[in-house]
């Protein structure tokens, strides 16, 4: 079979996002994403976003290789636009099936896409109908291995994050309400400012709501507390 | 031993199997002469990859009164040779019953970085006052080559404020005027290394000793670097947030 070796093959990811952190509230789901590219370590690129809107129901975000997902975007124009033949909207639940099997094929190619992707959007069962709508977070790896969760965080937030957010979590339920929602994605990134080299300080916080829609998140910054540098004595 | 590896070696959850990673410091250290002494500024992140293992770290280490080190490199590398290179001077200075001249010391430290140069990952900036020559800075990079500077950076986060150091240095600097300089590089090596961040510790050397100033993100005083106004992230017609 002729390969064309030297045209595609994602060996390394060069410009890269880091941590994708995302929960569902009672009505909605909140994303929240960093605004650098990272070019190894370094912080090469600022005021970029990692999130994608794609309809009035379905938003994207992703970490990893930059440029696979700049790829990847022309894939879901083209999916939402197939679907608007039909006169439907794409829903996340059907675009999660659809990018499940495209980074499936992909990495059964050996020529993967560097991404790990978070589809969250509302899922109405029945069209216009805001009672049987439910919040939507579905991941999917680079293997092309997808789940879907009620939160979830990504990337070297996976190591970080995950017990803190699901902490609070667990203590309100499904309750939880977009403030509250949004508060634990702020205490979370604080973690990741601390622990993660490539993390930045500016970062935006998207939700897709069922009565409001997709709310593209504008840039906030967080700092942190480093009271601990005060009391630091000889070395580490 | 093996500090020179060639092959990526792979995690592998499913067994447990995580690679070792170095603990460096990964690091911006930028130092410069005044009219009196040395300022000498870092950053206080030690990562191992892209963990940041200590987000407070103090790279500043004082070897007598009147002299510091700055450590980058590998942690346990650069806090042992301090730590041996501490003794040889006090003794030496016990020995002769005076202290030490800065220009010794970086030549005592030479002394194990450059012998024990392929099993090292360390480099240094020793920085002090002495009454011989004055204030004085020395930078020792891997391998142990020893070089006098009126101003220098060193760490994964030196490359990005080289050109800013070196359109910045003018002779007979005053105290306030190095300091800001060094605070600024500092802060404009750290917006942009991700090795390179957390709180900015600033110490200044002269005849009355070593005075150390933290500055933190949190509180005033943190050189902020204001980057460029945004464009849109996203193709035109892909609904996004404006700029």
């Amino acid at each position: 079979m002729m390969h064309h070796d030297e045209l595609q093959r994602t060996l390394n990811p060069t410009c890269t996002g880091t941590s994708v952190i995302a929960m569902q509230y009672k009505t909605g789901v909140v994303v929240m994403t960093d605004r650098v590219v990272s070019y190894g370590k370094t912080a090469r690129y600022k005021n970029v976003s990692r999130q994608y809107k794609v309809n009035d129901n379905v938003l994207v975000a992703f970490g990893g290789d930059h440029a696979d997902f700049q790829w990847l975007q022309n894939v879901i124009e083209r999916q939402a636009l197939f679907w608007k033949r039909f006169d439907q909207e794409i829903g996340p639940k059907a675009l999660h099936g659809y990018l499940t099997s495209l980074l499936y094929a992909r990495r059964c190619k050996m020529n993967p896409l560097w991404n790990t992707l978070i589809v969250a959007g509302i899922e109405e069962e029945e069209k216009n109908n805001k009672e049987t709508s439910t919040p939507f977070i579905g991941v999917i790896t680079q293997k092309g291995c997808a789940y879907q969760v009620k939160h979830v965080a990504t990337g070297i937030g996976a190591m970080l994050l995950n017990q803190a957010v699901e902490d609070s979590w667990r203590k309100k339920g499904g309750d939880i309400t977009r403030a509250e929602a949004e508060a634990v994605l702020k205490k979370a990134l604080e973690l990741t400012i601390y622990h993660d080299c490539t993390a930045d300080n500016d970062f935006e916080i998207g939700s897709v709501d069922s009565e409001d829609g997709v709310n593209l998140g504008k840039e906030e910054t967080i700092i942190g507390d480093w009271s601990i540098a005060e009391t630091n004595c000889q070395y580490e | 031993m093996d500090t020179m590896r060639d092959d990526q070696k792979e995690a592998i959850p499913a067994l447990g199997f995580y690679p070792h990673v170095d603990i460096s410091t990964g690091t911006t250290l930028i130092a410069m002469e005044y009219n009196g002494g040395v300022v000498v500024g870092t950053d206080s992140r030690t990562s191992a990859g892209s963990f940041i293992t200590s987000r407070a770290t103090n790279k500043i280490t004082p070897i007598t009164d009147t002299m510091v080190v700055c450590r980058s490199g590998s942690a346990a590398d650069t806090q042992c040779i301090a730590d041996i290179a501490k003794y040889h001077i006090e003794v030496y200075t016990m020995l002769e019953n005076e202290p030490l001249t800065i220009y010794r010391a970086s030549q005592i430290f030479r002394q194990f970085l450059y012998n024990y140069r392929d099993s090292l990952s360390a480099s240094v900036l020793v920085a002090g006052w002495d009454a011989k020559e004055g204030g004085q800075l020395y930078a020792l990079p891997i391998g142990g080559f020893v070089t006098r500077q009126r101003s220098t950076a060193s760490g994964s986060g030196s490359t990005f404020v080289q050109g800013f150091l070196d359109s910045q240095w003018r002779p007979n600097l005053t105290l306030n005027e190095c300091k800001a300089i060094v605070k600024q590089a500092v802060g404009l090596a750290v917006f942009r290394d991700g090795s390179s961040g957390g709180v900015v510790r600033l110490a200044t050397i002269d005849a009355n000793g070593t005075s150390m100033e933290l500055y933190r993100p949190d509180k005033p005083g943190f050189p902020v670097v204001k980057p460029p106004s945004a464009h849109l992230s996203f193709p035109p017609h892909v609904e996004q947030t404006p700029v």
